[in-house]
């Protein structure tokens, strides 16, 4: 799941939250779900390093990462 | 037979028509340096010759046109202007109305340049609605440059210092030179095949109009407009604009402008993701504050808030009950013993006891009736039994059966 596909899921979650017709139990598993996918883009954001990979267009062989 | 004669104005009306009736003559694109200029003070129009080594033509630029000029024309220029061919009636001289006018070296260019622009216009790669947003934080981005030039650096570092969360894929292309156009169309298709990219940035650094000219072939604007992934194209420097920007999603300046236009800043994306945790906690905190008062009102209901309640309302219930059966069971008992209690009435009026109250009285001679005064003796102590009480007396006389005392 991309960065922005997760603050989708995050709004979702919350917008769900927010309305209140969801059960105890439901409320207490998206917010677990929520936590855990700002948990993973928390470490996206603080383990990132630019990862460059080069295509080479003119052989349709398999790609070189540098 | 005589040739019919004209007036002069007719011969001049009939030729501007059939000049302004050719469909050639109405855009027409005309090398040559410029001779006499003179600018009309008052009107801003201008007035010059333009000719070439064997000719000479008149030209006329109105001042809404001429307004539009990037430089100053004076004699000896060399320029490519645009415009009609026409005839001012009045004179009868032949003229160029120029809309437009280049300087040559870059007016030829220019002038290629307007033609390809053109050509490939009407063929719809330019077409507005076909533009697409370009993402606002792409994981991906996929580059087409040399990999070798400045460019690359450019993109590379401003990516890694803006975002670098951000993946890179780099499609190296040549930028210049007659496999240009195929090269870089290429690498748009092989990252378009590859489809990571979440947006593409086609370009090369700053160089002459003809080390640009690639960007503005048709092989390479067609690989743009028909791109799926959105494109930012970056080609040279501020002021050169290729005809790949135009086909292109967005248009960056540089190389290094295509780069911060492409990808998220990551303090941004920290704090929007600071501000969805807030509303998370906010929305669960929220969700918990309900959920506790649904739970307080349930129990603030009557039989949860005082359960000795239903006890007692039951066991009132139930002490009705058992009165009610107490009573059910006094009649019915009343009931069963009336027959007993005739019958014990019965019995107790024919009682020998009834008939002390009438005055007799029972004598007992050690506990047993005394039936016959043969059966005492002077002395003895007897028991009378009275209708209420009782005595003891001592015999003093006897008398037998038929005796008096």
């Amino acid at each position: 799941m991309t960065f922005e596909q997760a603050l989708t899921r995050l709004d979702e979650i919350t917008a769900l939250l927010s309305n209140g017709s969801t059960s105890l139990e439901q409320s207490l598993a998206l917010y677990a779900e929520g936590a855990s996918l700002i948990e993973s883009c928390t470490q996206q954001l603080n383990d990132a390093k630019t990862k460059i990979e080069k295509l080479f267009p003119e052989k349709e062989g398999p790609s070189d990462a540098i | 037979m005589r040739m019919p004669v004209l007036k002069v104005s007719q011969l001049n009306r009939y030729v501007k028509s059939q000049l302004e009736g050719d469909p050639r003559l109405k855009e027409v694109y005309v090398a040559g340096e410029i001779g006499t200029l003179t600018a009309n003070q008052r009107s801003g129009h201008l007035y010059f010759t333009l000719r070439d080594d064997m000719s000479a033509i008149k030209a006329v630029m109105f001042a809404g046109n001429a307004m539009q000029l990037k430089f100053m024309p004076q004699s000896g220029l060399a320029v490519v202007a645009r415009g009609a061919a026409t005839l001012y009636e009045r004179d009868g001289a032949f003229q160029l109305m120029v809309s437009e006018l280049m300087l040559d070296g870059a007016g030829a260019q220019g002038f290629a340049f307007e033609k390809q622009k053109q050509l490939l216009a009407a063929k719809g790669y330019f077409d507005a609605h076909k533009k697409r947003a370009i993402p606002y934080n792409p994981a991906t981005v996929g580059v087409v440059t040399s990999d070798s030039g400045a460019a690359l650096h450019d993109i590379i570092s401003v990516i890694t210092r803006k975002n670098p969360t951000v993946q890179l894929l780099l499609a190296p292309a040549v930028v210049q030179g007659p496999e240009a156009p195929a090269s870089i169309a290429s690498a748009i298709a092989a990252l378009n095949r590859d489809g990571r990219s979440e947006v593409l940035i086609v370009g090369r650094g700053g160089g002459s109009a003809e080390d640009l000219w690639a960007f503005n072939a048709e092989a390479v604007v067609r690989a743009v407009a028909e791109s799926r992934i959105p494109t930012i194209s970056a080609v040279g420097h501020e002021t050169d604009i290729a005809l790949c920007d135009l086909a292109a999603d967005l248009r960056a300046a540089t190389p290094t402008a295509a780069a911060e236009l492409a990808v998220a800043d990551r303090a941004q994306l920290v704090e929007r993701l600071a501000q969805r945790s807030n509303m998370l906690k906010n929305a669960i905190a929220h969700q918990l504050v309900l959920k506790e008062r649904l739970l307080l009102e349930k129990k603030s209901a009557e039989p949860l808030k005082n359960p000795r309640f239903f006890i007692n309302k039951n066991r009132q219930r139930l002490n009705n009950l058992i009165e009610s059966m107490y009573n059910l069971s006094q009649s019915e008992i009343a009931n069963r013993f009336e027959p007993v209690a005739r019958r014990a009435a019965l019995l107790d009026s024919l009682s020998p006891l009834r008939v002390l109250a009438r005055g007799y009285c029972i004598a007992a001679k050690d506990g047993r009736p005394v039936i016959s005064a043969e059966d005492l003796h002077k002395g003895d102590i007897i028991t009378l039994r009275l209708h209420e009480g009782g005595a003891a007396a001592v015999i003093q006389s006897i008398a037998a059966e038929g005796e008096k005392l």
